[in-house]
């Protein structure tokens, strides 16, 4: 039979993907899928895939109100058709039987009663009485007793109102998303490094390189359209040489030509022996680095991000210190990198001395072009910002950053951490576009965008997520909103957290879409329309903004999280939270101390009365309401938002957003346009996209007769030579940073005696929460397992699927042992992923962060095994 | 039921000689794996029916214009695998309610042991 490109092509990918979760394709499932797509009343429209953060294109079609089909994007320069296994199953997600429909409330004879059971209630009812429980603490304990916990996978728009609603409105900067435990440390790298968040680079640059090194990044299984391009372009090319760096063998290292299994923690002193190799072996591209980039460094007794009284955090005197740096010149520089030989880095990591002369080569070949990525190893790491920085250092000291086949890329692992987390800032530090609450000529800026009288924006940094947490423990912390996340099964150390939303004075709000650990433990859970239900934006890890319509209409009473926050912020007049509110330990020019001051008489200049809600002011001003629905646009397409709020919701919260953006090096292009491509890659100036940012001819932003121009304006003005120097300007340069080896804060001993690391699986999503409730995901995954050697098995007596008690000094679970399969790992150590809400494991893990990023370590703490 | 379950996936899954089954990873080494795929570029740029694979274009916005697996040529269509949703149940929300209260209270997990 002959078969044409086309068909040969199709039936590998279709091979590929049914062979990624170990089934077989039936001859007779393709040619219904035929059968199918002759559909022709069937209505396709493109979308965005809402896992990982690649970001790929899907196409969806609908029927009759009803999504009957997924595919790939043919047209979407991410993925080009392909799809994973999680993003086929984008739409069945929405359909699992337990899906919640009808906000519930834990009642006992009828009112609300903390200890009371679950009971279906109005949307009415639920805001009236989440509205009263977040007034009593706020107008006893003021707005640093409120919180939001968001989320990577809020679509832009709701990113964007929940942040405007707690930062504007009732002027709290306790919002904090599930990005904190993602990709913060990447963010602190960014900013420390080139004064500018988010990659230089983009995926272009895979088809480019000859080398790939993925650096604790199972990319095989966690970014698999990527890891596909990166496959294909290995086939392509013999010199393509892919290196995969990790604690335990996984599935990217199949296709690797050199594989390095290192100790947990010892990365960063691996780090440091590549760029002392390449300077002492001629890798240092002097003219880039003399030209473009300054050495720098900062304290090392920063601490572990625990609380203050433990005992780790003692005598670490730069904790609260820990993101302070200097410049050093390049013989300091070097001189701190010369105890890092291979000898030593070999004995520290474990990995023998001609693999990492072996890597250090690649780095150091000026010819070589080379794209790092790396993923929640280094970020998810008690030195998470360090480790970003120095692969910064080991890129910038080679000159092989925003160049065209080589780059140091951050994945993310979040459809918009990059869209809605970062860019929009819902951090309880952050303004959209890289502007910051302690700065005040970013504050004015924001009160001016958003119509605010001055001194109405909070200039005191919020709560980070674990210390959100930890004040729910504590009591400071009251009320607490989960939305699009799953916070009491993410967070590490997760016990201490779940008995704190039970057995405390608090109000715990969960908007969600199924019955998950985080809904059952709350006091109030909203139901939501999920991904294709509303109309939304992501920004993918390449700074690519994909917009989409919304399909079809949430089941039952679900409503999504943007129409939440609007309606509640219905609840607020002016006069309950622009007047005076107690701030404790607020210090800042122009604010009375502890104070946040009453603005409404500047307000009523500005033409606000006090008995404005805040929905008034800032979600239906004039000009929103101006921004009419029906609109071209969305011809054919349902908005919900719309048709309940009477206005083009979604368009005019882009409109006013995308200002903070515009001449700012966040360029953003018009709503409409998004929905006539297939996303666009930040900066958008005069309608072209931007691939190498900070690299002359490429980014709009580099001067004229510049070949580079490191831009970004955060933190370039810092002492020389030491903590205590002058203050210099770095305009235009890049750091290289040298941070030191450090311990992890917690490692194996004769107690506890095995290394603990958690991550995900191809197959399901985070906490499996969706995944979970698509038949074919389940059965390809129906649990988690503790992969173990099997050398560490029958020193314990226990053999290959046998259930054990996997414990800590913080909890333990019952889990049942692989010691084979996808992740083979070394003696000493266990993996157990974490989207089994029946293994819970971060029960386990320990809630250390990086002191400077505040993000959490899930890949290092001591455990053990034991039988039932 | 899906269509992939009404075509008998769990009965084809353990037929790894039929169909389009793919060897299981734990079974396969490296070096087999690439084997394997070299070959399939060879096949490939030795053309058949018309499959192709020609030197890359480096220039920017030429970029690999003849890679295989469409990735810079031809794009894929969506028969690539499946829709299953297409076969999705859809639920009667209404009344699942009840169930899902049930599993409100459901602690599994979440309750030491």
């Amino acid at each position: 039979m002959s078969q044409t490109r086309r068909d040969f092509l199709k039936t590998a990918v279709a091979t590929s993907v049914a062979g990624s979760i170990g089934i077989s394709v039936p001859t007779r499932a393709l040619a219904k899928v035929d059968e199918w797509q002759a559909r022709e009343n069937w209505n396709w429209d493109k979308s965005v895939c809402r896992f990982c953060g690649v970001g790929c294109g899907i196409m969806i079609a609908t029927h009759e109100g009803r999504i009957v089909s997924v595919k790939g994007d043919p047209e979407s320069p991410v993925n080009r058709g392909l799809n994973c296994i999680k993003g086929y199953f984008n739409a069945k997600i929405m359909y699992g039987e337990d899906r919640l429909t009808k906000p519930l409330l834990r009642k006992t004879n009828g009112v609300y009663d903390k200890n009371g059971k679950f009971t279906p209630v109005s949307w009415d009812e639920a805001f009236e009485v989440m509205a009263a429980k977040f007034k009593e603490y706020y107008s006893e304990y003021g707005p640093a007793s409120v919180s939001i916990f968001g989320s990577g996978q809020y679509t832009i728009d709701e990113g964007y109102a929940a942040a405007k609603f707690m930062k504007a409105g009732v002027r709290s900067n306790n919002i904090d998303p599930n990005a904190r435990h993602c990709m913060a440390s990447a963010v602190a790298g960014f900013i420390q490094t080139f004064g500018i968040d988010e990659p230089s680079g983009c995926y272009d640059d895979i088809e480019l390189a000859d080398t790939v090194i993925s650096w604790g990044a199972n990319m095989a299984e966690c970014h698999p359209i990527l890891w596909s391009r990166v496959t294909d372009r290995k086939l392509e090319h013999e010199s393509m040489q892919i290196v995969n760096l990790s604690t335990y063998s996984n599935r990217t290292s199949d296709i690797a030509d050199l594989e390095m299994i290192f100790v947990p923690q010892t990365d960063l002193a691996i780090q440091n022996f590549i760029a002392r190799y390449m300077i002492e072996h001629g890798g240092v591209n002097q003219t880039f680095v003399d030209t473009h980039c300054v050495f720098a460094t900062g304290p090392t007794d920063i601490g572990y991000g625990l609380p203050a009284d433990d005992p780790r955090e003692q005598g670490q005197t730069m904790r609260d210190k820990a993101g302070a740096h200097w410049t050093i010149p390049f013989e300091e520089f070097k001189q701190r990198l010369a105890p890092y030989t291979a000898k030593y880095v070999s004995e520290l990591s474990g990995v023998p001395e001609e693999k990492l002369i072996a890597l250090a080569k690649l780095y150091a070949d000026p010819k070589r072009k080379i794209v790092s990525f790396w993923t929640m190893g280094f970020n998810q790491h008690s030195r998470g910002t360090w480790v970003n920085e120095q692969i910064y250092m080991i890129h910038l000291l080679g000159g092989k950053i925003s160049t065209p086949g080589s780059g140091a890329f951050s994945l993310t692992g979040q459809p918009s951490a990059c869209g809605t987390a970062r860019e929009v800032g819902v951090f309880a530090h952050r303004l959209p576009s890289d502007m910051v609450v302690d700065n005040p000529e970013h504050r004015a800026r924001a009160e001016k965008l958003w119509g605010l009288p001055p001194k109405t924006l909070n200039p005191k940094v919020g709560t980070h997520a674990v210390a959100m947490v930890r004040g729910l423990r504590s009591g400071d912390v009251k009320f607490f909103w989960a939305m699009v996340t799953n916070p009491f099964q993410d967070f590490a150390n997760a016990n201490e957290w779940i008995h704190a939303a039970r057995e405390k004075d608090n109000f715990i709000v969960v908007s969600d879409c199924y019955p998950t650990v985080s809904a059952k433990l709350a006091d109030l859970v909203l139901p939501v329309a999920m991904i294709y239900e509303k109309w939304g934006a992501y920004g993918n890890a390449e700074r690519r903004t994909q917009h989409w319509r919304q399909q079809v209409k949430a089941p039952g009473d679900a409503k999504g999280d943007l129409w939440q926050i609007l309606e509640f912020s219905k609840r607020f007049t002016l006069a309950e939270v622009w007047n005076e509110q107690p701030l404790p330990g607020l210090v800042d020019e122009g604010f009375e101390a502890g104070k946040l001051p009453n603005v409404l008489a500047d307000a009523k200049k500005l033409g606000y009365a006090p008995e404005q809600t805040l929905y008034e002011v800032l979600f239906a001003r004039p000009e929103y309401k101006r921004v009419a629905w029906p609109d071209p646009i969305g011809e054919g397409r349902p908005n919900d938002i719309a048709e309940d709020f009477g206005f083009f919701v979604h368009k005019a919260l882009w409109n006013e957003y995308r200002q903070f953006g515009l001449g700012n090096g966040h360029d953003l292009a018009d709503f409409d346009t998004y929905h006539k491509v297939r996303g666009l890659r930040w900066p958008v100036v005069d309608g072209r996209e931007t691939r190498w940012r900070f690299r002359g001819g490429a980014d709009p932003y580099v001067k004229p007769g510049h070949d580079f121009y490191f831009y970004g304006k955060a933190l370039k003005t810092i002492p020389s030579g030491g903590p205590n120097g002058e203050k210099i300007a770095l305009d235009g340069k890049a750091k290289i940073f040298f941070r030191p080896y450090a311990p992890a804060a917690e490692s194996p001993d004769a107690e506890y005696d095995l290394w603990l690391c958690t991550g995900r699986v191809l197959e399901h999503w985070h906490s499996g929460s969706m995944t979970k409730r698509v038949p074919e995901l389940d059965r390809a995954v129906p649990y988690a397992k503790c992969y173990m050697h099997p050398a560490d098995a029958e020193a314990r007596g226990i053999a290959r699927n046998e259930e054990v008690i996997v414990e800590s000094r913080r909890g333990k679970v019952k889990a049942r042992v692989e010691t084979q399969g996808r992740n083979l790992v070394p003696e000493g150590l266990i993996f157990v992923p974490w989207f089994d809400e029946n293994v819970l494991i971060n029960k386990l893990t320990l809630d250390t962060t990086c002191p400077i990023s505040k993000e959490t370590d899930y890949k290092k703490c001591a455990a053990r095994i034991r039988k039932v | 039921m899906s269509d992939l379950e009404r075509d008998g996936l769990q009965e084809v899954r353990g037929q790894d000689s039929k169909g389009l089954s793919v060897t299981p990873r734990a079974k396969i080494s490296r070096r087999q794996f690439l084997t394997g795929a070299f070959r399939g570029r060879d096949a490939a740029r030795s053309g058949i029916d018309g499959v192709s694979a020609l030197p890359r274009n480096l220039a920017l916005g030429q970029l690999a214009a003849h890679d295989r697996l469409g990735w810079n040529g031809d794009p894929e269509t969506g028969r690539d695998f499946s829709a299953p949703e297409a076969a999705a149940q859809f639920q009667d929300w209404e009344n699942e309610i009840d169930r899902v209260l049930e599993e409100m209270e459901n602690l599994k997990g979440i309750e030491d042991f």
